[in-house]
C-alpha cells in the first residue's frame, strides 16, 4: 500500500476540466514531480491535496486515511509556494515558528525546532532578518524551514525555484534534494521546468490537459517516451515521418527513404505511418553517403561542452548535439551523412495522445 | 453542499452591510428627501409646505437671474480647466523629465496642498489678490502703474484661485500617465530628426490624452460645484450655483427653491460627466487599452 | 534622463511660485504686528499667534474638528475594512453597484450632499449634534478609506493566507495574524487621508453645524467673510504647518504621489 494515494481525481470550474481522472501512488519518502506546460492542471492537482480546493470526484489518501473531507488547517502538509508567501511582517525565526504556535508547541520545544530547522538550511545566522531584508535565496530557505519545522506527513512544492537565477537553482536543487533525503519526506514537487524534474525527483509523472501522460523514473521517460508530447517536452527531439511495414512484440520494422530499419516500438503504433523519434545527441555526423540520412549543414553553434548543428534534409531539418571534443572539420554547407544506433530510436504514433 | 454554498455565496452581503446601512440612512434618504423636497412650496410667512408642484424648477428655468449664475458657475468650470491643462500638462511633462530625487520635492509641493484646507489657501489668494495686497504692492512699487488693479471681486480673480485650488489634481493625472510611457518614444521621435517642440506636441501629448481627460474632468466638476473659492474671492456679487444654495438655505431659508437649483446642478454635472465618459471611451477605447 | 531646456526651467519655477506664493503670503502676513492683513516689512511680531490662545471659539473649533476628523474616520474605517474585503475577494451580483455607492460621495457636488444632510439631520432633529456631523463626514471621507483597503487588500500576496492555513491556522486566526497587519499600512494611510479630509471640509460641514458645533474650517470662514484681522493668517498658518508635518510624514511613510494619485478624486 502506497503512503499517498489520488484516486481519480477531477477538478472541473464550471465547463472547464482543469484535472481529468488523475491517478497517482506515492511511496513514503519518495521525491514525484508534477510536469507539465501551464495550464495542464498540475498547480490545480496541488491545491486539492494542499485542501484549497475540493476535488469534484475522487479521493484522497495519505497512510491510509481519506483526507478527501478534511479542512487544509487540520491536513498537516508543508507547503512551499512559487512566491514563497513569507509573512513579511514577521521575522525569519518567527515564521518559522507560526506553524508551532498553531501546534501549541511548548517554548522550549519551539525554540529547539526553529534552531533545528533554520541550521538545516544554513541561515541560523538571519534568523532575526525580516523578509525584505534577505535574497530571494535566503526567503526560499525560509519557506522551506517554515514548511518542514512541522513534521508534515507530506512536502509540496510549487514551482518553488522559478524566481531564482539559473546559478542559485542549480545550487537549491542539490540542497533541496539533500534535504528531503535527511528528513525522508514524501515530496511532491510541481515544476514546468524539465530539467528541474529530471534532477531532483525519483519519479515524474507527465501531464498535459489535465490528464497523466506517463508516469516513469526520469532516465526512463526520457528514453522511451510515451508519445511525441513527452518526448518533446523532455528535451530535444528529431522526427522522421517513416512507413510501418511489420511490427513484431516490441520490435517494428519501419521504412523511410528507401531503405528499412528495425527499431524499438512501445505498445500502441498501429497506423501505417508513423513518428521515428531521435534525440540529437544519439545522431553522429558521418562523411557523406555513408549514413542513414543525406543533408547540407545549415548552421554550427558552439555551447561551450558540446557543438549544435543544425542539418537541412530532404525529410525537414535536423538537430544534432556532438561533444566538444576535437575541432570540428565541418563547416556551414557541407553536405554530410546523418547515423544512428537503430536501438536508440522510437516509434511513435503521428497522433499526439 | 448547497447549503454550504448558499451560506458562502451570502458573506459578501453581510460584509457589506455596515457600509450598506451607513450609506443607506445617510446618503440615499437624504438625497431622496431632497429631491422631494425640492418640490414642496415656500412661503415667507408659511414656511414650507409639502405639495408636489414644479414651481421652483419653473421659477430657477424661467429667470435670467438664475441663467446668469448657471452660466457664471460653468463658464468658471471651463476657464478654469482650460487654464489648468495650458499650465498643467507642460508642468507634468517637465516634471516627468526630472531627476527623481527633484520631482520627489516638487511634486511635494505640488500636490501637497491638496491636504491644505481650501479656505486657507483661497485665504491667499485673498491676500495676493487684495487691493492693498502684495500684487498690487509690487506693481505700484516697480512704477507698472500709479492705480492698483482690482482682481478680487472679479472673474479673474476667481478664476486664478480655482486653477491653484485644483490644478494639482491635472498634474497628478497627466504625469501618472506620462510615468508609465516608455521614454524611448521620444528618442526615437528625436533620431528622426524631430526638435523638442515637435517632440512635446506630436509624439508627447497624444500619448498624454487619456491622463488630459481624465483631469479635466476631475478639476470641471470641482470647479463648479466649488463653494469656499467663488465665495470668498467672489462675494456677494460674483454668485455661481452653491453659494446661491447656500443663500437659499442659510439666508433666505427658502430651502425648497435651494433643493431645485440643487437638483439642477447635481443633473447638470452628472450629464456632463457621463457623456464625456461615453465620447472618451469610445473615441479612445481602440487605442488606449 | 532628458533635461530640460531653459525655457522648461523658466517655467517650472513660475509654476512653482504660483502654487506656493499663497500659502507663504498667509505664513507672512501671520507674523504682522498691524491690525489688518497686510504683509509686514519693517516689523514682525508673534502677537496674532498669541491671540489665537484668547479666543476660546477658535480652540474649541479646533478639538471638535480633531475629535469629528477622528470619529468619522474610524467609522468610515468600520465600515470599510469589510466592504473591501467583500469587494475584493468574492464576485457577485451587487459588486459593481457597491463599488459605485461607495465611491459616490466623490462626483456628488459637496452643497448637494451638505443640503442633503441638512434636510435629513432636521427631520431627526439632531442638526448640530457631534453624533450626526460624525455620521455625516463618515459618508464623504467613506470612499478614501475604500480605496486604499481595496489596493492593499487586491496588491497582497493570498499564498501567504493560504501558508497559514497550511500550517494549522483557523480562519480567523489567519485573519488577525496574517492578512491585517499585511494590508495595515493601506488602513493606516487611508485612515490618515480619511481625517485629513473630515477636518478640512468646509462645504458639508458649514450646513450642517451649529453656533454650538462649529469646525474649525467653518468659524475659519465665516471669520474671513465677517473681519480682516489678522487672526484668521495666524490660524492658517498653525493649520499649514501641522498640514506640512503630516504632508511630510505620509510622504516618509507612503509616497505622496501614491496615496494621492487616483485616491482623490
Amino acid at each position: 500500500m502506497s503512503f499517498l494515494n489520488l484516486q481519480e481525481i477531477s477538478k472541473s470550474f464550471g465547463g472547464f476540466v482543469a484535472v481529468d481522472q488523475f491517478n497517482l501512488e506515492v511511496d513514503k519518502g519518495e521525491f514525484v514531480s508534477l510536469l507539465g506546460p501551464s495550464g495542464c492542471g498540475k498547480t490545480t492537482t496541488l491545491q486539492m491535496i494542499a485542501g484549497f480546493l475540493d476535488p469534484s470526484h475522487g479521493q484522497i489518501m495519505v497512510g491510509g486515511e481519506d483526507l478527501t473531507a478534511r479542512p487544509a488547517n487540520q491536513r498537516n502538509i508543508g507547503i512551499v509556494f512559487q512566491s514563497y508567501a513569507l509573512f513579511p511582517h514577521l521575522t525569519a525565526a518567527q515564521n518559522v515558528a507560526f506553524g508551532l504556535e498553531m501546534r501549541k508547541a511548548t517554548q522550549g520545544e519551539r525554540q529547539e525546532k526553529i534552531d533545528r530547522a533554520l541550521d538545516l538550511v544554513h541561515l541560523s545566522a538571519f534568523r532575526d532578518r525580516y523578509p525584505k531584508q534577505l535574497s530571494g535565496g535566503q526567503q526560499q530557505r525560509v519557506a522551506l524551514a517554515r514548511a518542514i519545522v512541522i513534521e508534515p506527513t507530506i512536502l509540496l512544492l510549487d514551482e518553488p525555484m522559478s524566481n531564482l537565477d539559473a546559478k542559485l537553482r542549480e545550487d537549491m536543487q542539490l540542497e533541496l534534494r539533500s534535504i528531503q533525503e535527511k528528513l525522508g519526506i514524501t515530496t511532491i514537487l510541481v515544476t514546468h521546468d524539465q530539467n528541474e524534474a529530471m534532477a531532483l525527483s525519483d519519479r515524474i509523472a507527465v501531464m498535459n490537459e489535465g490528464r497523466i501522460v506517463q508516469v516513469g523514473k526520469p532516465h526512463e521517460i526520457y528514453e522511451d517516451p510515451a508519445n511525441v508530447f513527452v518526448s518533446s517536452f523532455l528535451g530535444k527531439n528529431n522526427l522522421l515521418a517513416v512507413e510501418v511495414e511489420d511490427i513484431s512484440g516490441s520490435k517494428a520494422s519501419v521504412r523511410f527513404n528507401g531503405q528499412s530499419l528495425t527499431v524499438p516500438c512501445r505498445e500502441g503504433v498501429t497506423n501505417k505511418e508513423a513518428w521515428l523519434s531521435i534525440r540529437p545527441e544519439k545522431v553522429q555526423l558521418t562523411d557523406k553517403g555513408s549514413g542513414l540520412l543525406e543533408g547540407q549543414i545549415k548552421t554550427r553553434v558552439f555551447f561551450g561542452n558540446h557543438w549544435l548543428y543544425q542539418i537541412e534534409t530532404a525529410s525537414g531539418e535536423f538537430l544534432v548535439y556532438s561533444q566538444n571534443t576535437a575541432v570540428p572539420n565541418t563547416a556551414p554547407r557541407d553536405a554530410v551523412g546523418l547515423n544512428w544506433q537503430a536501438d536508440d530510436a522510437r516509434l511513435l504514433n503521428m497522433d499526439a495522445s | 453542499m448547497s447549503g454550504v454554498l448558499q451560506r458562502k455565496a451570502g458573506i459578501p452581503y453581510w460584509l457589506s452591510l455596515p457600509g450598506v446601512m451607513l450609506f443607506g440612512v445617510m446618503l440615499f434618504t437624504p438625497l431622496i428627501m431632497t429631491f422631494m423636497l425640492s418640490f414642496y412650496t415656500f412661503d415667507f410667512y408659511e414656511g414650507i409646505e409639502r405639495a408636489f408642484n414644479l414651481g421652483n424648477y419653473a421659477d430657477v428655468l424661467s429667470d435670467s437671474y438664475f441663467y446668469e449664475i448657471f452660466l457664471r458657475t460653468f463658464g468658471y468650470g471651463l476657464s478654469t480647466t482650460v487654464l489648468a491643462v495650458l499650465l498643467g500638462v507642460p508642468e507634468a511633462y517637465i516634471l516627468n523629465r526630472m531627476h527623481s530625487r527633484w520631482r520627489a520635492i516638487f511634486l511635494l509641493a505640488i500636490i501637497g496642498p491638496l491636504l491644505i484646507s481650501v479656505v486657507v489657501r483661497t485665504l491667499g489668494w485673498m491676500i495676493l489678490l487684495g487691493n492693498q495686497g502684495l500684487l498690487n504692492q509690487i506693481l505700484i512699487g516697480s512704477g507698472l502703474t500709479s492705480t492698483p488693479f482690482t482682481f478680487i471681486y472679479t472673474d479673474f480673480g476667481v478664476i486664478v484661485a480655482l486653477t491653484h485650488v485644483l490644478i494639482p489634481f491635472m498634474v497628478v493625472s497627466v504625469w501618472a500617465v506620462l510615468q508609465r510611457l516608455d521614454p524611448q518614444t521620444e528618442n526615437a521621435a528625436v533620431s528622426l530628426g524631430a526638435s523638442q517642440f515637435t517632440v512635446f506636441f506630436r509624439v508627447v501629448v497624444p500619448q498624454a490624452i487619456p491622463g488630459i481627460l481624465s483631469g479635466s474632468l476631475i478639476v470641471f466638476s470641482l470647479a463648479t460645484s466649488a463653494f469656499a473659492t467663488p465665495a470668498m474671492i467672489g462675494g456677494r456679487r460674483l454668485k455661481v450655483a452653491s453659494t446661491t444654495i447656500y443663500d437659499e438655505f442659510l439666508n433666505t431659508l427658502d430651502w425648497p427653491l435651494g433643493a431645485a437649483i440643487a437638483m439642477i446642478l447635481l443633473v447638470a454635472i452628472m450629464t456632463v460627466i457621463m457623456s464625456y465618459n461615453r465620447l472618451v471611451e469610445r473615441r479612445y477605447a481602440q487605442v488606449f487599452q | 534622463m532628458n533635461k530640460n531646456g531653459p525655457l522648461a526651467l523658466v517655467f517650472h519655477t513660475l509654476f512653482i511660485v504660483f502654487m506656493v506664493a499663497p500659502l507663504a503670503v498667509v505664513v507672512w502676513v501671520a507674523f504682522t504686528p498691524l491690525g489688518y492683513l497686510q504683509v509686514p516689512t519693517t516689523q514682525w511680531s508673534l502677537r496674532w499667534f498669541y491671540a489665537i490662545f484668547e479666543n476660546e471659539g477658535f480652540i474649541e473649533s479646533f478639538w471638535l474638528s480633531l475629535a469629528l476628523g477622528i470619529a468619522s474616520a474610524s467609522l468610515a474605517l468600520a465600515c470599510a475594512v469589510p466592504a473591501a474585503l467583500a469587494l475584493a475577494r468574492y464576485s457577485f451580483k451587487a459588486r459593481g453597484f457597491l463599488v459605485g455607492l461607495f465611491l459616490s460621495p466623490l462626483v456628488i457636488p459637496s452643497v448637494v450632499l451638505g443640503i442633503a444632510f441638512l434636510r435629513f439631520l432636521t427631520q431627526l432633529n439632531i442638526t448640530g449634534t457631534f453624533f450626526g456631523m460624525a455620521l455625516c463626514h463618515a459618508v464623504f471621507v467613506m470612499p478614501f478609506v475604500l480605496r486604499l483597503a481595496l489596493a492593499s487588500i487586491t496588491g497582497m500576496d493570498r499564498s501567504a493566507e493560504q501558508a497559514a492555513v497550511s500550517l494549522g491556522a483557523t480562519h480567523g486566526t489567519t485573519f488577525r495574524r496574517v492578512t491585517l497587519p499585511m494590508i495595515l499600512p493601506g488602513l493606516v494611510g487611508g485612515w490618515v487621508l480619511a481625517f485629513i479630509t473630515s477636518f478640512d471640509e468646509l462645504t458639508v460641514t458649514i450646513f450642517i453645524s451649529s453656533p454650538s458645533t462649529t469646525t474649525l474650517p467653518v468659524r475659519l470662514f465665516n471669520h474671513i467673510t465677517q473681519t480682516t484681522t489678522p487672526i484668521v493668517a495666524s490660524i492658517s498658518a498653525v493649520i499649514i504647518f501641522l498640514s506640512v508635518a503630516a504632508i511630510l510624514i505620509l510622504d516618509r511613510l507612503y509616497g505622496l504621489d501614491r496615496l494621492l494619485v487616483g485616491s482623490k478624486r
